[in-house]
């Protein structure tokens, strides 16, 4: 599946054609709006121009699905692994980590990590699919075990492996859809960028509209820009923009309005989870690496949920 | 002092390493003019502090900075004894009786003397100094009890600028007693410098400066 870039492939061209016009349409209009707010109210306020600064982490998406299309599948390996591994960071700093559980974090950072990612590599989904989950967890339990320090052993070797889950085993799906084939002359980098639009066009309009027409919130604990509106416009943004995709794959348009419902509304509980991840520690941003708002897993929270239901989907409705 | 050329690339490989493993993130409370000599104060949780520290600073800081380190730790084999004599030119300095190997034991009360004699000697020979007053790394997040040194150092030099920093998460990421890191986000946080009051008691500044690093951690 890996090789040349595959520019024969007409409908790759345009679906990543459909991509940078949205992204370069967002930017524009972010840019319009935060003049417009500028000028009127003489600053932008923080929700706002996080939205904005959200669009601009499109690029960064953008890049990989350009590197999936254009370097090929172990490009993008590499890529998502480094993603992997900045987003894990992130995390296992966010959270409540002991000394005994040093050994169990190297061991996930330098050898789990790397591990799945080559695993993918080499096609066998057969191992892949059960490395984290099963062995890699069961691992790190007892390497927290051995590690000799028995309180709060549950809640910490959950933190682990929630970390790996998250962060390496469900992120790791992104790449394992260059292995799906779906018929001769389609790219199956059509399904990376399928699954980049479907999940950040969801992901913008669920919070632009959010914050800006939200009344009703999700729960009265959530955050006050999680509302019910901007939920339902996420959905109905990505699952519109999968039916008009949908040739991209050769199944009917039903059944891709399916499997973008089904994405689209994992990645909305991807995000949530993510964030009360977040606020149950008290911070508002895993990181500060990219531009003033947020880390990498700050970006990427959504696709946590949603890459591993896309592939599913997508194998089952094939 | 002249460093090998082989020794400023091994140099750059600790710095470049340090930021990789510790997420390379600084914070400066004020603009430190590069070129005016210091003394940064630091708390300490890690072997990996120093090489963090030193990483964050700007080259022009950087090349006239020493760390000060334990001479009974640095000296135990030959490798930390050429990291530390050649690459990072650390002042080392003996420490006391609380320290199980000391293989030139000075009389107790000659350990702080001697370790204050050194210092002020690199800071007449124009270095800076990095140092960590505790004496030794902490296993958790509070700053425990300075050592007397910084006081004498600031009593040997009127006028000296003292830099506190506060290190963040570096014992998550290199704890005590490990070899190999974890990758975690770590933070240093430089802040504004404090001087010797005239007069001021020995334990009111120690206590002044301690509270300053205490400061820098809550923000």
């Amino acid at each position: 599946m890996t090789g040349a870039v595959p520019v024969h492939d007409r409908v790759l061209v345009a679906l990543l054609a459909l991509g940078v016009g949205i992204v370069a349409v967002a930017t524009i209009v972010g840019m319009l709006i935060r003049r417009l707010v500028l000028r009127r109210r003489g600053e932008v306020p923080q929700p706002l121009a996080e939205s904005i600064e959200r669009i601009h982490s499109w690029w960064g998406m953008l890049l990989i699905a350009v590197l999936a299309v254009g370097l090929g599948e172990t490009a993008t390996i590499v890529t998502t692994a480094l993603v992997s591994f900045l987003a894990l960071r992130e995390f296992v700093t966010l959270t409540p980590t002991e000394r005994g559980d040093h050994r169990a974090l190297f061991w996930g950072f330098f050898v789990i990590l790397p591990g799945q990612y080559i695993l993918i590599g080499m096609h066998r989904p057969d191992l892949w699919f059960v490395m984290v989950p099963v062995f890699a967890n069961g691992f790190a339990a007892l390497r927290v075990a051995l590690a000799g320090q028995a309180d709060r052993f549950m809640e910490r070797v959950a933190t682990v492996q929630w970390g790996l889950v998250t962060c390496v085993y469900c992120l790791s799906y992104l790449p394992a859809l260059l292995s799906i084939d779906i018929g001769h002359g389609r790219h199956p980098a059509r399904l990376v960028i399928m699954l980049l639009l479907i999940v950040e066009t969801g992901d913008v309009a669920a919070s632009v509209v959010g914050k800006l027409v939200g009344r009703h919130r999700l729960s009265a604990a959530m955050l006050p820009n999680r509302t019910w509106e901007g939920m339902s416009a996420g959905f109905i943004v990505a699952v519109s923009i999968a039916i008009l995709i949908a040739s991209a794959v050769p199944i009917p348009v039903w059944k891709v309005a399916l499997v973008g419902a089904a994405t689209s509304a994992a990645g909305l509980a991807g995000s949530i989870v993510m964030s009360t991840v977040k606020r149950a520690r008290g911070a508002t941003h895993y990181g500060s690496m990219i531009g003033g708002y947020g880390g990498v897993l700050d970006r990427v929270d959504s696709l946590i949920f949603a890459a591993p239901m896309f592939y599913h989907a997508m194998r089952i409705a094939l | 002092m002249h460093v090998k050329p082989v020794n400023l690339v091994i140099a750059r490989c600790f710095v470049g390493l340090a930021r990789v493993i510790s997420g390379g993130s600084i914070r400066w409370s004020t603009r430190l003019d590069p070129h005016v000599q210091r003394v940064m104060f630091a708390n300490h949780t890690s072997n990996l502090d120093f090489v963090a520290l030193w990483a964050s600073l700007p080259v022009a800081m950087r090349r006239h900075t020493r760390p000060v380190a334990a001479q009974d730790y640095w000296e135990r084999n030959r490798l930390r004894r050429f990291v530390c004599a050649n690459v990072f030119r650390a002042v080392l300095i003996p420490r006391g009786a609380d320290v199980s190997y000391a293989p030139d034991a000075l009389p107790a009360a000659e350990v702080g003397k001697e370790g204050v004699r050194r210092m002020v000697q690199a800071l007449e020979a124009g270095d800076s100094l990095i140092i960590f007053p505790e004496g030794h790394r902490h296993q958790d997040d509070s700053v425990g009890a300075f050592k007397t040194g910084l006081y004498h150092l600031a009593v040997s030099r009127p006028g000296l600028e003292m830099v506190p920093v506060y290190m963040q998460n570096m014992n998550r990421i290199l704890p005590k007693g490990e070899m190999l890191p974890v990758p975690l986000l770590g933070h240093v946080t430089i802040g504004a410098p404090i001087h010797l009051g005239e007069g001021e008691d020995k334990r009111v500044f120690l206590n002044r400066a301690r509270e300053a690093i205490e400061e820098l951690s809550r923000r």
